[in-house]
C-alpha cells in the first residue's frame, strides 16, 4: 500500500497541471518558462484554462481586496491534493504596494501557500527552479497546504471574515463574490 | 440425482464459463485499445513539442495524467445526469470499439456482425453523452462549448457519410468487413483510397475525419484560450480523467472506422499500422494551422470536402 501511495505520489509530481492567477506582471514571465527556452513541458506541467482541472495555483502579483475573493473561490473549486505557490514579493509582504489601501500584504494569512518565490519580478530561471522543488516536495509528499487549509479552516474563515466583513459561502453552491 | 440434472448443471456451468471468459476477453481488448489509444496522445504531445522546437513530455505523459487524475478526490458533488453523461460519453466509443477488426486480436469476432447504420448511431453516443453531461454544468463557456460541438458534429458528419456512402455504392454492401475484404491489405492501389473516382470521397471524408476527431483548425468546442476549455469546462479530478480515456477510445474508434472504409483494414496488426499513419497525417496539420471561427469552420466544411465527396459518390454511381 505504501509502495502503491508512493507511486501516485511521482505520478501527481510529473503532472502538475497550473492555474495561472495573474494579478499583476508575473504574467510576463510565464510564456519564457513555458517556450523553447526553458520549456515546462518536459516535467508534464502544462497550463490549464480552470481551476476544476488545476492542481497548482500561481498567485503572480498584487492581491488586492477584490481578487482575493476569485482567488479563495478558485483555490476553493479545484480537487484535492493541490498547491498555492506565491510568486513575486506582492504577494508575500505587499512589495511595492505594500502601504496601499486595497492590496492584502500577507496572502498565507488567507489561504494556506505551499511555496514562496521572492523576486520582483522572479525571473524565468527562478520559475524553472521553483517548479522542480515543487515536484520534489510533491514526490515526496511534503506540500500539505490543503491538508492544513481543512484543519485549520477556522482560523482562515476568521481571517477571511475580519477583512471582507462577511462570511464567503461555498458550500451551497452560491458564490459571495 | 439422475443423469438429466447432472448434464444440464454442467451445460450450465460451462455456460457461465464461457460468459465470464467473454466478459474477460472483452475486458482485456477494451484496456488495451485504451492503452494504445493513451501512446497515440503521447506522440501528439511529442510531436507537437517537436515542431514548437521543445523538448516535450516523454512519450508516456498521457498515463501519467491519467494516474493523476483518477487519483484526486472531487471538490464539489455533482448531479446525477453529470454522471450519467460521463458513463454514457466514456461507454460509446467502447462499445464502437468492438466492432472494428482489432478485436480478433484477442479472439473475437463481434466485427463481422457490425454495419454501418449500427456504427453510424453508436459514433454520436460519445460525444452526445459529454454534451449532456457539459450542459448541466452551471459554467456558461460549457453550455457555449456544447453548442459548438454539436454545430460542428452536424458540418463533419455530412462530408464523412458522403464519402462512407460513395464506398457502399461502390461495394453494394454495409457490413464492415465485407468492406474491409473488396480492399486489399498491404498494396495501397487495392485501397478504396486510392481508385478514381473514389477518392474524391475519400478526400472528403478525411477533411471530415479532422473535425471528427476535434484537431485543429477544426478544435472550435474545446479551444481553451478562448472559452476555458468549453464542453471540458466542469470536468475535473477523476471525471477528467474518465475523459481523457474517452479521448484515446474514440481516437481508436474513428481512425479504425476510417482505415476500414478507406485503408482496407483487416487484420490487428494493419489496422494499427494504418490508424498510426492516419494519426501523424492528423497532427502534422494540426500542429502547423490555427482554428477558424466557429461559423467559418461550419461553411468550409459545409462547402469544400461535401462538393468533392459528394461528386466522389456521384461519379460512383452514375460513371
Amino acid at each position: 500500500m505504501a509502495e502503491w501511495l508512493k507511486l501516485i505520489d511521482k505520478a501527481r509530481s510529473r503532472s502538475i497541471w497550473m492555474l495561472m492567477y495573474c494579478t499583476g506582471c508575473g504574467a510576463m514571465e510565464m510564456p519564457p518558462a513555458m517556450t523553447s527556452r526553458f520549456d515546462m513541458e518536459r516535467f508534464g506541467i502544462m497550463p490549464m484554462a480552470t481551476p476544476r482541472q488545476a492542481d497548482v495555483i500561481l498567485v503572480t502579483g498584487y492581491v488586492t481586496k477584490k481578487t482575493l475573493k476569485r482567488i479563495i473561490y478558485a483555490y476553493e473549486q479545484m480537487p484535492a491534493p493541490k498547491w498555492l505557490v506565491a510568486h513575486g514579493s506582492c504577494p508575500i509582504n505587499g512589495g511595492v504596494y505594500w502601504d496601499s489601501h486595497a492590496t492584502v500584504n500577507r496572502l498565507d494569512l488567507f489561504l494556506p501557500v505551499d511555496l514562496y518565490v521572492a523576486g520582483c519580478m522572479p525571473r524565468a530561471e527562478a520559475n524553472m527552479k521553483m517548479f522542480t522543488e515543487l515536484i520534489d516536495m510533491v514526490a515526496k509528499g511534503e506540500a500539505r497546504g490543503w491538508e492544513e487549509y481543512e484543519k485549520n479552516k477556522a482560523y482562515y474563515k476568521e481571517n477571511q471574515r475580519k477583512l471582507f466583513g462577511y462570511d464567503l459561502v461555498f458550500t451551497d453552491g452560491r458564490s459571495a463574490l | 440425482m439422475n443423469t438429466a440434472t447432472v448434464a444440464g448443471a454442467a451445460s450450465a456451468g460451462a455456460k457461465f464459463l464461457g460468459a465470464l471468459v467473454l466478459t474477460l476477453k472483452v475486458l482485456v481488448y477494451l484496456i488495451l485499445m485504451v492503452a494504445i489509444g493513451l501512446f497515440l496522445m503521447g506522440i501528439y504531445r511529442k510531436f507537437s513539442a517537436r515542431v514548437q522546437y521543445r523538448v516535450g513530455p516523454p512519450i508516456w505523459q498521457p498515463y501519467i495524467d491519467v494516474i493523476k487524475l483518477l487519483s484526486k478526490k472531487d471538490a464539489a458533488t455533482k448531479n446525477w445526469v453529470f454522471d450519467l453523461g460521463a458513463v454514457m460519453g466514456f461507454g460509446g466509443p467502447l462499445i464502437l470499439l468492438l466492432f472494428l477488426p482489432l478485436d480478433s486480436i484477442v479472439g473475437l469476432n463481434f466485427h463481422t456482425k457490425g454495419d454501418l447504420i449500427l456504427i453510424l448511431y453508436l459514433a454520436v453516443v460519445g460525444p452526445l453523452g459529454f454534451a449532456l453531461a457539459a450542459s448541466v454544468g452551471a459554467s456558461p463557456w460549457g453550455a457555449i462549448g456544447v453548442g459548438r460541438a454539436l454545430s460542428m458534429m452536424l458540418g463533419y458528419e455530412l462530408p464523412f457519410i458522403l464519402g462512407i456512402l460513395a464506398v457502399v455504392a461502390k461495394d453494394g454492401t454495409i457490413m464492415l468487413h465485407k468492406v474491409a475484404a473488396a480492399q486489399s491489405i498491404w498494396n495501397p492501389a487495392g485501397w478504396h483510397y486510392f481508385q478514381w473516382p473514389l477518392i474524391l470521397a475519400a478526400i472528403g471524408a478525411h477533411i471530415g475525419l479532422q473535425g471528427m476527431l476535434s484537431e485543429k483548425p477544426f478544435e472550435q468546442s474545446v479551444a481553451p484560450h478562448e472559452i476555458g476549455s468549453g464542453i471540458m469546462v466542469e470536468f475535473g479530478g477523476r471525471y477528467l480523467g474518465m475523459m481523457l480515456l474517452m479521448k484515446a477510445a474514440s481516437l481508436m474508434a474513428e481512425l479504425g472506422l476510417f482505415a476500414i472504409f478507406f485503408l482496407g483494414a483487416t487484420t490487428p496488426l494493419d489496422t494499427i499500422i494504418k490508424i498510426f499513419i492516419l494519426y501523424i497525417i492528423a497532427i502534422s496539420f494540426d500542429a502547423v494551422l490555427g482554428r477558424f471561427r466557429p461559423d467559418q469552420a461550419f461553411v468550409v466544411l459545409w462547402k469544400w470536402p461535401t462538393i468533392i465527396a459528394l461528386l466522389g459518390l456521384l461519379l460512383t454511381v452514375f460513371a
